[in-house]
Parts: C-alpha cells; structure tokens; sequence
C-alpha cells in the first residue's frame, strides 16, 4: 500500500480528533448533542482570518482572541439558553439546531457564501524516503495532539477537572459535597467551545474556509463520537484514527462520494449494532 | 441551641403527599433518628433538607437562618453533610479522589492532609488509587463517611448508614457518631435497624405516610402502643 | 378545553377561512399565491411532523427526507409511468407512509437523542444518494420539466388548500381520538405508558406512518407544483426551517406548527430587506419562544381568545 495513504490517513485522523473531542465532551458534561458544533468550529477559522486580515493581527493572537472570543460566546449561550432547559431533551436539540442556524446565517452574511483564501503558516515540504510531507499538516497534526493532551492534563490531574469528572459522574452527589454543578458545567463548555475553535484553525489552514465545511465537519464529529461511543470522551481519539485512515483509503479507492456515504451508513449501523459505540459505557447513552 | 429546625415541610408528588407538614428539629450535638415502614417519607425528608429535590411548601432554618432558597451545594458548603442509602461513591474516580471533591470549592490545600487523615481513620488509605467502583460493599460506605467527614459538616444527614454492611462495620459506624458527636457534631439518621437506632439516638421521630406522627426518647418510642400497630400492622 | 372554542370564535375563523379562500381570486395577486402555495406545502409538512415529535415525543431529524424521497416518487411516476399529477401526490404520500413503517420499525430500538442522530444520518444518506445517482434524480441540478398539477395557480392554490385543511382535519381527529392519547401518554412516560398496557411499539410506529403518509404528500404536491425536484430538497436548510415552523408555532397543536409555516415564510418575505439577518432573528425568536413561551404563537392566539371569556367567568 502506498505510504503516503498512511500519512495522508494520520493527518486526516487527527484532524477528526481535534474536530470531535469538544462535542464529546460538551455532551459528555452537559447532556447535550450541540448539533451547533460544526459552526463553532469553522467559526474557530472566520474568527482568526479576521483577527489576521481586518485586524492584521500576527497568527498567535488572532488563533487566541479567536478560541477565547468563541469559548466565551458558546459559555454564554449554554448558561443562558441551555443550562435551564437541559433536562428537555427535545427543547434543548432544537436550540442548538438554532443556533446551527443562526450561526451558519452570520457566517455567510458576514462572510460571504464562498471560500476564502486562508494562509498557510508554514509552507513547504519535507520529504521522508521519498514522500513529500506538508509541514503544515505535520504541524496541524501535532498541535491538535498537543492540544488534547493539554486538555487531559487539564481535566485528569487539576482541581477543576476533579470537579468536573465528579459532576460527569453524578451531579447529585457533586451537589451534595458542595460542587456547583453549574458552574462545572461553564467550564466544561468553555474548554470544550475552546478547543473546537482551535481545531476550527487548524482544519481552515490545511484545507480551506468555507461554510460548506460547517455541515461537513459536523457530520464527521457526530460519526467520530458516536464510533467512539457517546459519553466516551478519550474514546475519540482511536476512533478519530480508525475512520481516518479507513476514509483516505477508502476515499481513493473509491471516490470522494465514499465520504459522505460511509459516514452516514456508520452512524447508523454503530447505533444499531452497539449503540454505546467502540469505548462507551452503556450506561451512559441514553 | 437548635442547629436545624424544619416547619411545615410538604412535599407532593403528582398528587401523591409524600411529606405532610412535618415539623421537628435538631439540636447542637444531638443525634436523631427518623424511623418508619417503607415508603413514609423519610428518605424524601432528608432529600428536601439537603435540596436534592425541591419542597412544595415549609420553611428551613439552620443556626436560625433560613436556607429555603439556597440549592444544594450551598447548603452542603453551609454545612450540612449528607450520605445515601445506596453508597453513592464516584465510581469512575479513585477512593483519593473521591476524597477530594469536597475539597475543591474550598480550595485550602491544608485540606489535602485531612483528606488522607481520614481515609487512614477510616483504614482505607492502602486502597487510595483503586478505583471507588471496585470496592466492597462495607468499604463504599466507609468511604462515602469519610468522604463527607472532609468537608467539615456541623449537621450530618444519613440514610440507612447500617444498612448491607457487616457487622464489624456497623459497630465502627456507630463508633465514629458518638466520637463526633462528643466533637460537638449533630446527626439526623433514618434507619430500618431498630436494635442500633436505639441505642444510638437521643431523640427519635415516627413518620408514617409522610406525616410525623410521634417524637420522643427511644423509650418513650418503644412503649408507644400506636407505633407498634404501624409497625405490625395490626 | 373545548369549550373554549365557543361560537364566536368559531364563527371568526371560519370568517377568517373564506376571505383567505376567496382572496386570490379577488385580488389575483400572483405573488401572494405563490408565497401561499408554498406555506401550504410546509404547513401539511410542519403539521404532519407534530403527530411525531409533538404528540409522540420522538424528535426525528428525518421529516424531510421523506418530504424529499415523495417529491422523487411523485416526480418518477409522472416523468417514468405517465400518470396524471394528482395522483403523484397519492403515490408521494404512499411512499412517504411506506418510508415511515421502514423509520419507525428501525426507530424502535432507539428514545431521545439516538432517535434523532439515527434520523439525522437518514437526512444526510438521502443527500448523499440523491447526489451519486445523478442519472435519475438529476442530482444537484434536479429533474425539470415535470408536468404541473395546473398552470393556473389558483387552482394550484385551491388544491394545495384543501389538502392543507383535509390534513389538519385528519391529525386533528387523530389527535383528539384515544390514538392521540396514548401517544401523549407515550410522550410523557413511555415506561408509564407500558405499564399503563399502552402498546407502545404500535403507536410509535403509527405515528411514524401517519406522519409520514402526509409528509410524503407534501412531497409530491411540491413536486408538481414546481415542476421540478433535486437533490438539494434534502439541504440541511428546509430542516432547520421545519424545525422553527414547528416551535415557533407551539409543538403539539397540529395548527402551532401550521401557524408557525405562515409566520415563518410570511416574515421571510416581508423581511427581505434585511435579507439574510431574517433567519438570524427567527432563530433567536425560536429559542426566546421556547423558553419564555413552549405553546408558542398557537399558545397565545389561544390565551388571547379564551381571554374575554374567562373575563365573563370571573364576574359570576
């Protein structure tokens, strides 16, 4: 098999990683599927393009102001319009599709219905046994990885993320040993918001910034979490690498068409099959 | 000095009244007990003082204040502790860091050592890294106790603290109440183990069908002609 | 609840029914009946899916994927066997209802947000197909050319009407009836409704059907109407637009999400100045409405008209 399917598959791979661990875990803690997601990430790209176009902002800066600017707005929405009508489930799905809406009208207002041009920061290749290597996918893959593992640090070994597996596990008891509840779930959705507009980046500086990506990628983070199982948030990553790779080969083999197919046809074959997917717990899907 | 006065508690749930204007109180360095056939209103009563669910109608007041509109995790943080009738532990954290989620909203690292303190107390600290879900049935309940020792609670609700464990273990139980209860701590404990609940309370409260329908010592409880009859149902 | 609909209110709307019957003909305003046909068309769409997700409390994510699959049927068995319009718009609600069965059985296994992540996929598998097989639905571009119920669209108008209203008479019998019942008793506490000796596999799939059946007529009714159908009648866009009929409507009515199909489209038309920002504001007007209102505009039609009767009950 051709080698640089494999590398074409790892990068792709981690891109799903970075474009599906904030929907995870935004349900996850919250117990809500934010069909809204695929905006908030794009919304990631839009943001720093203007940080760096409009702005002329250098790229660290616009990338910050922009992941801040979106944890803070989806904080917001989510303790505003969500946190009080999470236990409605069919209220709460709605509102996120709204937002999906709302979200992806702002975008093509403002933006305008086309792709823009976004730049690549680093440019070049390298050439490893006579395979060219896009440094930028080398770099996107990297960072993404870097950037959930700092996500992990965060939510395994500080004191707020004790808080937060505490809440993910039960509420009531957190409630009851003096844990707001509520205000875990902020930081959840912050750090979640947070981490979707990052990949947002990533994903519009190897591949392009459009708002047909939007659906897109929000098909593909729906298909990742729910391989990886609902309520499993480290489970993302190996699912993230197995449709990855499964998709580059498959996408050559069998044409682009494939993509869009093979998503759907996993979704709902895994919820038939095994609902709580490849790492989930069944417990936790409901 | 009355810690925790309760007035007029009602509950109801889709019509049904599972707690019936139930009046009682408790005082400073007092343990009660509530006791009463299945489905009385006990277990909601305690659920109601510790805002797991809200109450209909009624007042609350602790040391005095009253803490009706405060959710739950103020009303722990105030100092009102709580344990469950079935162990409720964390099971996908470790027995250490079940013991630290009462400490993080108060965020004093001092608090780390007496986490380990009562893990120790309780003889628990060589399971510290095991995850909560794998332990034993006495031990969950042990832990659930220590666990919500650390957050330093002045008032501490426990529903059937005796209830599936060993023998050994119910003695330890009652063991550490009395040890903290002598430290100046309250209790208020629902029980079905008639035989410790006697012993082991100052004052007791009947409930049947959510109302409460007698309060005394235990041997003022025990010689009630009325109780025996809810009891026996004769 | 009944008696609320006392004459007077009765007599309104159905005084209100015949000027909106007879304006077209009056006036001959093209562009109103256009916009009109269309509302009907998501209104027997927005209608039909409240029988589902309203009165079954099942959010499925796949009501227009059966509008669309009916609109290709309807267009296929025109285009392919030849037969007059009118009953493409049968043949769309057969498929439409045959769909249903296939959902719903599949559905079964699935409550809350799998239900509609299952349905969600079923969306976007119908877009993907729809696409590839570009050689009989015409993929992005669509089929064009497909024979019209009529060209004269006020007839088109009287069509589309009286299907809208035979529609909401139907889900509204329904919904009234024991079927209904048990369907709410399902969406309240389907383990309740269990134990309560509803059979709920039964009823979840008959509302499946049912609503399908009518989605699956709006499909070939659209199709016939435009003359043309493709795949993006499966666009993400006409769900997102469902979904704000039927909240902002009030869930649950069967009319709330008709009325909600006027409002909608209606304000999106009077608002093309300020073009795209409409959906924008309709989005927030959804989420402002579930929250400070659930029964939404239906809600507070019906507040409003009981008002001065409750007024007369209060002086007793």
């Amino acid at each position: 098999m051709d080698i640089s399917l494999i590398i074409n598959g790892v990068f792709i791979g981690s891109v799903f990683a970075i474009a599906t661990i904030g929907l995870s875990f935004f349900y996850t803690t919250t117990g809500v599927f934010n069909f809204a997601h695929g905006a908030l990430l794009i919304l990631g790209g839009y943001l720093t393009y203007t940080g760096l176009t409009h702005l002329n902002l250098s790229l660290v800066p616009a990338a910050f102001l922009s992941v801040v600017a979106v944890g803070l707005f989806m904080t917001l929405f989510y303790r505003y319009a969500l946190l009080p009508i999470r236990e409605q489930h069919i209220t709460a799905i709605i509102i996120t599709l709204a937002l999906l809406l709302m979200l992806e009208r702002l975008i093509v207002v403002l933006y305008g219905p086309w792709g823009l041009p976004f730049p690549t920061f680093f440019p070049g290749v390298v050439i490893v046994s006579g395979t060219e290597i896009s440094i930028q996918k080398m770099f996107v893959s990297i960072s993404s990885l870097i950037a959930i593992a700092l996500m992990w640090v965060l939510i395994s070994k500080t004191w707020i993320g004790l808080g937060i597996r505490a809440t993910i596990d039960n509420e009531h008891i957190a409630a009851s040993l003096g844990i707001n509840a509520g205000r875990m779930h902020l930081f959840s959705v912050f750090i979640s918001s947070a981490i979707t507009a990052f990949g947002g980046i990533n994903i519009a500086s190897t591949l392009f910034l459009s708002p047909i990506l939007m659906s897109q990628m929000n098909m593909i983070a729906i298909t990742v979490s729910i391989l990886a199982g609902l309520g499993s948030i480290w489970g993302v990553i190996p699912a993230a690498f197995i449709l990855g790779i499964a998709d580059t080969i498959g996408a050559s083999y069998l044409g682009g068409w494939f993509r869009f197919v093979s998503m759907t046809v996993v979704v709902i074959l895994v919820l038939v099959i095994r609902p709580r997917g490849l790492f989930g717990q069944k417990e936790r899907v409901i | 000095m009355t810690l925790l006065q309760v007035e007029d508690l009602v509950k109801r749930f889709e019509g049904v009244i599972a707690v019936d204007h139930v009046s009682f109180s408790v005082d400073e360095s007092e343990i009660v007990g509530i006791i009463g056939p299945n489905g009385s209103g006990k277990t909601t009563t305690l659920n109601l003082i510790s805002k797991l669910i809200e109450f209909d109608e009624g007042e609350m007041y602790f040391k005095g204040h009253s803490f009706s509109k405060l959710k739950a995790h103020e009303i722990a943080l105030m100092g009102i502790g709580r344990t469950f009738q079935i162990t409720r532990l964390f099971r996908s954290l470790t027995v250490l860091e079940n013991m630290f989620v009462p400490v993080i909203e108060a965020s004093k690292e001092k608090k780390h050592k007496e986490a380990l303190e009562w893990l120790n107390f309780v003889g628990l600290s060589h399971l510290k890294d095991e995850l909560a879900g794998n332990l034993s049935g006495g031990q969950q309940k042990l832990l659930e106790i220590a666990r919500v020792m650390v957050m330093e609670p002045v008032l501490l609700l426990m529903d059937e603290p005796f209830a599936g464990v060993h023998h050994s273990i119910v003695s330890k139980i009652v063991e550490l109440i009395n040890k903290l209860r002598e430290e100046g701590k309250s209790f208020l404990i629902v029980s079905h183990d008639m035989h410790t609940i006697f012993g082991l309370c100052d004052r007791m409260i009947v409930m049947n069908e959510g109302k409460k329908i007698a309060e005394g010592d235990p041997e003022e409880i025990r010689r009630d002609k009325e109780i025996i009859r809810v009891y026996l149902g004769v | 609840m009944k008696k609320m609909w006392n004459h007077s209110v009765l007599i309104l709307a159905i005084l209100i029914l015949l000027i909106y019957a007879v304006y077209p003909v009056v006036t001959g305003d093209s562009y109103l009946i256009r916009v009109f046909i269309l509302i009907h068309i998501f209104a027997i769409l927005a209608a039909s899916m409240d029988i589902i997700v309203g009165y079954t409390g099942q959010l499925t994510a796949g009501h227009t994927a059966i509008w669309g699959w009916g609109a290709f049927f309807g267009a296929w068995s025109i285009v392919y066997l030849n037969i007059p319009p009118v009953l493409a718009i049968i043949i769309g609600g057969v498929v439409g209802a045959l769909l249903g069965l296939g959902i719903g059985i599949l559905c079964l296994r699935f409550r809350y947000l799998l239900l509609t992540l299952v349905t969600f996929a079923i969306l976007i598998l119908s877009y993907a197909l729809a696409r590839q097989f570009a050689s009989i639905t015409g993929g992005e571009l669509g089929i064009h050319g497909i024979p019209v119920l009529s060209t004269n669209r006020i007839i088109v108008f009287y069509i589309s009407l009286f299907v809208l209203i035979a529609t909401i008479v139907s889900l509204k019998l329904i919904g009234r009836s024991e079927i209904g019942m048990r369907m709410r008793a399902i969406k309240d506490n389907e383990e309740g409704a269990k134990v309560l000796g509803v059979d709920v596999v039964k009823y979840k799939v008959m509302a499946s059907v049912i609503g399908s059946f009518f989605a699956g007529v709006a499909g070939g009714l659209y199709t016939t109407y435009m003359g043309s159908v493709g795949a993006s009648i499966f666009f993400l866009d006409h769900l997102l637009r469902l979904i704000l009929m039927w909240g902002i409507g009030g869930g649950g009515t069967i009319i709330g999400p008709a009325l909600g199909a006027y409002v909608v489209i209606l304000l999106g038309e009077y608002l093309r100045f300020i073009e795209e920002y409409r959906l924008i504001l309709l989005g927030i007007a959804l989420i402002v409405i579930l929250r400070v209102f659930p029964a939404g505009v239906y809600g507070v039609l019906e507040k409003i008209l009981s008002y001065p009767k409750r007024l007369r009950g209060d002086h007793k």
